[in-house]
């Protein structure tokens, strides 16, 4: 989830200018919006993989074969 | 919600509320109707549904500022962008099984901007499904 604020004169999804709010959206959606003039990211946070909510499938080496 | 004037619809595009600059939102979702006759006592045709097309045309005003209809649509036009496309009768409530909001992602296939004398500035805009799910209606 990234934080961005409204910093437009209209309302981004649904929020009124001035407003902060949490979303995951889309980079290209975000730079769009930006470019508008829409919001502002105030903190950018990059999609990352928690540990133990992935796993290779099975059959896969977990070893680096040569 | 029960009978009423359509004047307070929301329409969002690409994460900009537009509702201000549009007044019209006219939705086309259309299965084609394939023929599948075979010879039969009544002469009646046989028909099964084909592929399915969602579109949705929708009117606004002319607006050339930041975030407004123009700046917006024309973009995602000219790069061929995928967005995502919010309606609903109601802005001044939320979503619910009496104010569904008609979701998806699309793209806009044309640009046909039109201006006469004497009218008031607006143009044209049809967006269609830009993947499988499509359009559908959410109630939360």
């Amino acid at each position: 989830m990234s934080l961005y604020r409204v910093i437009g004169t209209r309302r981004y999804l649904e929020h009124p200018p001035g407003a902060t709010f949490e979303a995951s959206l889309p980079p290209a959606q975000v730079a769009r919006a930006v470019e508008a003039g829409a919001i502002q990211v105030l903190k950018d946070s990059p999609v990352t993989l928690q540990p133990g909510t992935v796993r290779l499938a099975d059959g896969w080496s977990t070893q680096q074969e040569d | 919600m029960g009978k009423g004037v359509a004047l307070k619809d929301y329409v969002e595009i690409d994460g900009h509320d537009l509702s201000d600059f549009c007044s019209q939102v006219n939705p086309q979702f259309v299965d084609s109707q394939e023929d599948i006759s075979g010879f039969n006592p009544t002469g009646v045709d046989e028909s099964t549904p084909g592929t399915r097309a969602q579109t949705i045309a929708l009117t606004f005003f002319d607006s050339y500022g930041d975030g407004e209809a123009w700046d917006v649509l024309y973009k995602l036009w000219k790069n061929r962008e995928i967005f995502t496309f919010k309606t609903r009768p109601d802005q001044s409530i939320a979503v619910g099984s009496t104010n569904p909001s008609l979701e998806g992602n699309a793209r806009i296939y044309g640009w046909s901007p039109n201006r006469t004398r004497g009218q008031v500035a607006s143009f044209p805009v049809t967006i269609a499904s830009a993947d499988a799910d499509g359009f559908d209606y959410v109630e939360s």
